[in-house]
């Protein structure tokens, strides 16, 4: 069988495995194994272990568990408590001013954590309550929750943008302030999104927090000094090359780890939460990282990528006409499977068809993220929607979904305006020094 | 596990339940030390202008530690993803016979990836020392390979749990919900 045959059968078998709930890492591992098996016998089982033991001892890695222990300190030492009720006292008093704040508080978060999932769980537990106080619409505050915790994989620091640098070879540093401008622009969507869902219909948002002075609107932002003073220092210590992106890592987990402790919350029940949490949050992503690697060398050994690329540039096609294709690809597949299998499935086979065509890989990890963040609210299977369905028990899930429609809308113009001016998300890296 | 489940399969499962919580314990102390050596590493390069030669060595190898143990913790803890179509267009008839062909694939593919980081680890395409220190690598292959051992136990119960369940209503450990 030629091995371009071979491949093709594997991506079926592959889907096969997937559809019958076999474990994402595990299905392309054993597709991976079984197809070089196929094509060159004797290479099959040490490249499973070669693959393996590269990613285990991968040193651009080392930022995943430090990234993740930073945003579960966040979590229990009440720093992004303090977050929302910062964001809170500045737009709370206004017109769907607490779900704005919510929206605040999820990107504040997100620049902590790198998970979507972690930014909708502990933001939602404090803003719900909150909006529930205020009367406002349960698909607005749902909805709310939802969408800004999807902004945790793209501002950094993001698992997202980890798995496709490494998938990629980009550099993680240049990929996280790609996610930065970007980040900003999504969260005053989310906002104008909530501004125009209140303008037509009040109802949905009917009473606003007390405004504060002055003198507590600071009072409360400086408490949340510990937060935004990680967020610059892991951030801009990226962007001015003082340090890499692993040791901002490890700084910010450190400084997180000692503002847990002057705030007396390392407790024991603490400590298992966070290291609990980081292990399996961890584990998920080894794990798919295990098997996408040697799915790609799978890959590698048909020439499948060869080939399409070859298509690709006898069909004449621009680079924009391919990328805006596989983004609509990317929405179609983000309503029925998780973004990271999406990302680990594609990535080894979109790259070399878009490098020739001249498209910057940076923007596409960008554009590729926020279409995968849409997923993540799009029914029947957006993973944010059961988490916070999880908190808001009172709340129908089509209620959730329904609340949600503005703010993929967001997204989507989210989308449209980075593919028209690209330098929003190239502008940091490009201008990052060292 | 239900209480219909065999008590030799509660008995192995409680016993995996301690190993993994073994490898919760050393994976939670490797990320604190993967936390320490970051920051040593800064603190030397940047303020003392001298850094250390071959600390990323070490971090790596501290780096495989916690993978190993999040990779079997993740397995105990359901989180590795998967995807669940399947419940929209079958129910647990057609469920009960996909998670047993799912699982046995499952616990082969495991049980390669084992032998493979046993057996056959070193001696593709690099040297089995780290580049700076040339520390053996071995010791760290056998955790990860012990790791997925355990993993493939994982599944392996619930393999025979399905099986055992196969005419019940509902399997106890349903995979992707």
């Amino acid at each position: 069988m030629e091995p371009s045959t071979i491949g093709l059968c594997g991506f079926v078998a592959l889907f096969v495995l997937l559809f019958i709930r076999m474990p994402v890492g595990l299905s392309m591992m054993l597709v991976g194994t079984a197809g070089i098996f196929f094509i060159r016998s004797k290479a099959a089982v040490p490249a499973l272990a070669g693959e393996i033991i590269g990613e285990a001892m991968s040193y651009p890695l080392i930022i995943i568990p430090l990234f993740v222990v930073m945003g579960n300190l966040a979590g229990v030492s009440g720093m992004s408590r303090d977050l929302y009720k910062a964001a809170n006292a500045w737009l709370g008093h206004l017109k769907g001013g607490l779900a704005s704040a919510t929206i605040v508080g999820c990107a504040g978060f997100s620049a902590l954590s790198g998970s979507s999932l972690a930014a909708a769980l502990t933001m939602g537990r404090v803003a719900l309550p909150e909006m529930q106080r205020y009367k406002y619409h349960d698909g607005l505050a749902t909805g709310a929750i939802a969408a800004g915790g999807t902004l945790g994989i793209l501002i950094p620091p993001s698992a997202g943008f980890v798995i496709y640098a490494i998938l990629t070879e980009e550099s993680i540093g240049r990929l996280f302030l790609a996610g930065v401008l970007p980040g900003i622009l999504l969260t005053l969507l989310f906002i104008l999104a909530i501004y125009i869902v209140v303008a037509r219909d009040p109802s949905k948002a009917p009473q606003s927090a007390q405004a504060v002075p002055t003198s507590e609107k600071f009072k409360a932002l400086l408490k949340a000094g510990w937060i935004i003073g990680i967020i610059f220092l892991t951030i801009g210590g990226i962007y001015t090359g003082i340090f890499s992106a692993i040791e901002a890592a490890g700084i910010g987990a450190a400084l997180a780890f000692v503002v847990t402790i002057i705030r007396r919350a390392l407790t024991w029940a603490n400590m298992v939460d966070v290291f609990s949490s980081t292990l399996s949050a961890s584990g998920t992503l080894f794990m798919i990282l295990f098997g996408a690697f040697i799915f790609k060398t799978f890959i590698g050994f048909t020439g499948v990528t060869f080939t399409l690329a070859e298509w690709v540039e006898a069909q004449g096609f621009s680079g924009i006409q391919i990328v805006i294709a596989f983004l609509l690809m990317f929405i179609v597949l983000g309503t029925f499977m998780e973004g990271f299998a999406i990302l680990v499935l594609t990535v080894p086979l979109l790259q070399p068809i878009l490098e020739p065509l001249g498209v910057d890989m940076i923007w596409f990890g960008v554009l590729m993220v926020i279409v995968l963040e849409m997923g993540l609210i799009s029914p029947p299977v957006g993973i944010n929607v059961f988490v916070v369905k999880g908190i808001a028990k009172g709340v129908s899930l089509n209620t959730i979904f329904r609340g949600i429609w503005p703010f993929w809308f967001a997204m989507l113009a989210c989308v449209v305006i980075l593919l028209l001016v690209p330098q929003i998300a190239t502008l940091l890296p490009n201008t990052m020094l060292n | 596990m239900s209480n219909n489940t065999p008590k030799s399969l509660h008995w192995v499962d409680k016993q995996l339940g301690h190993l993994t919580g073994l490898f919760a314990v050393i994976g939670s102390l490797a990320i604190l030390a993967l936390l320490l050596i970051i920051l040593v590493a800064v603190f030397w390069r940047y303020i003392l202008n001298d850094p250390i030669f071959g600390i990323d060595d070490i971090s790596v190898l501290v780096l495989a530690v916690v993978a190993a143990s999040s990779v079997i913790y993740g397995a105990r803890n359901n989180a590795h993803v998967s995807v669940n179509v399947i419940t929209m267009f079958f129910g647990r008839k057609v469920t009960r016979i996909t998670d047993i062909i799912m699982r046995t694939f499952a616990v082969a593919i495991l049980g390669v990836a084992s032998f493979a980081l046993f057996y056959k680890a070193c001696g593709f395409e690099k040297a089995c020392i780290t580049e700076n220190l040339s520390v053996e690598h071995w010791p760290f292959f056998y955790v990860l390979g012990a790791a997925m051992i355990l993993y493939t136990v994982h599944i392996f119960i619930q393999l025979v749990s399905g099986i055992y369940h196969f005419h019940d209503d509902k399997d106890p450990n349903e995979v992707a919900d």
